[in-house]
């Protein structure tokens, strides 16, 4: 039986690696290019069509890789008495992390002998809306905040400490600490002066990247305080439907707020390349 | 507001940064309350240490023309005075007169000359090429 599923898990494990290296080889589809393009409102041509498709290589291939990953931990991780199972977290997980990784890999514009920069400041605003820079913070403090009032719980209680909802608050608090400094080091990511068009890619790349990873990083955290709750202590009894209830709303509405966020159109006017001369608006 | 630098000049990298940025509070065109990029952002974009532009703004801050402070970042304090038109206009003429000077060694004609200026004025900022 366990050799079985060991050849089993073998071919599924083969097939899962294969579809990952399948979907990734050859040139990114024009409609992905097409995609990148609406959302951000950038105009595409001759001198930044390379730069799009590199990043869009690069961040596709990152995330097939995560994904795989995922599935393949789900599937070797099946809960008892399961022989196939499929954990969707598992697999966001993977994909995100694989997001990641693909963030610190994209490479950024080339510096020549002769080196000129912008004097404006970056600042998050100018690529993603407040709220959604605020969205890492605001949800790490809501797993503490679920901490802390579960750990206050048990304590008038007299129980001994859910060891599982305080590691879920430690995942969440390290992997908001993870996605910020990542966010950071996007925003960081050096911008060396180059042709208006040129420019307005690199911003929009900045862009995008910056609202799959505020948007998935808060889905993640917002599904480890769904996690945290689920350990909630049984002092709370008369709670528990209520908190069940919030779990089930909780994880769909995180997914949709995390897709609506990475997903969103940037900026909210069309942009504008300026003139020979001037400093695009994303540059400042 | 560009700033370059030129890594094969003999002036350091950090002279280089504060007299253009002093060049350009002086002129008006980085006004009082502007503010600067990080440390970290202009060293990351101009492909130098971070120490070399730490050192820049150090030394606007010692001249009183910078002000640098935690939280808030770097920016240009109300006390820097701008340059009197005149300044100005002797400055920008100095200039002048040092390109008409390669211009005529060169053997270049004053339309050449004029057009190549107009050019540059124009185009957009020097790229790394």
């Amino acid at each position: 039986m366990r050799l079985a599923y060991l050849a089993f898990f073998a071919i599924i494990a083969i097939l899962v690696i294969g579809f990952a290296v399948s979907s990734v080889r050859g040139p990114v589809p024009r409609a992905r290019v097409e995609r990148f393009a609406r959302r951000q409102r950038l105009t595409i041509n001759v001198g930044n069509g390379e730069q799009v498709i590199r990043y869009l290589a690069t961040i596709r291939r990152w995330r097939a890789a995560g994904l795989a990953a995922g599935i393949l931990v789900s599937l070797a991780t099946p809960p008892p008495g399961a022989i196939l199972h499929v954990n969707f977290v598992m697999l966001f997980v993977g994909w995100f992390v694989g997001a990641l990784v693909a963030e610190v890999r994209v490479a950024h514009l080339a510096h020549g002998p002769r080196r000129a920069a912008s004097l404006q400041p970056r600042r998050p605003s100018s690529y993603l809306p407040r709220s959604a820079w605020a969205l890492v913070p605001v949800t790490a403090g809501l797993a503490m905040a679920v901490g802390l009032a579960t750990g206050i719980a048990g304590a008038l209680d007299r129980a001994a400490p859910d060891w599982t909802a305080v590691l879920w608050l430690v995942v969440s608090l390290a992997l908001a600490i993870t996605v910020r400094a990542i966010e950071l080091a996007v925003l960081r990511r050096p911008q060396p002066l180059a042709e208006p068009d040129v420019l307005a890619a690199d911003d929009a790349i900045r862009s995008r990247s910056l609202h799959v990873l505020a948007g998935g990083g808060a889905a993640l955290i917002l599904f480890c305080v769904f996690a945290q709750l689920g350990a909630v202590h049984p002092f709370a009894l008369y709670l528990v439907d209520t908190v069940e209830a919030i779990r089930t709303v909780g994880v769909f509405a995180a997914a949709v707020i995390g897709w609506t966020v990475a997903t969103a159109t940037w900026p909210p006017r069309p942009r504008a390349i300026p003139p020979p001369g001037v400093t695009p608006a994303g540059a400042q | 507001m560009i700033v370059e630098v030129d890594t094969t000049s003999p002036t350091p990298p950090y002279e280089q940064i504060r007299g253009q940025v002093a060049t350009m509070i002086a002129a008006g065109t980085l006004p009082a309350g502007a503010h600067l990029p990080p440390i970290r952002q202009l060293a990351a974009d101009l492909g130098l240490a971070a120490n070399t532009v730490a050192r820049a703004y150090k030394e606007l801050e010692v001249e009183g023309l910078v002000v640098s402070r935690v939280r808030h970042g770097t920016t240009v304090t109300k006390t820097a005075h701008p340059l009197p038109r005149a300044e100005i206009r002797r400055r920008l003429d100095d200039a002048a007169a040092s390109y008409a000077t390669v211009a005529r060694q060169l053997g270049v004609a004053p339309d050449d000359a004029e057009a190549a200026i107009h050019a540059a004025l124009i185009a957009p900022p020097p790229l790394p090429s």
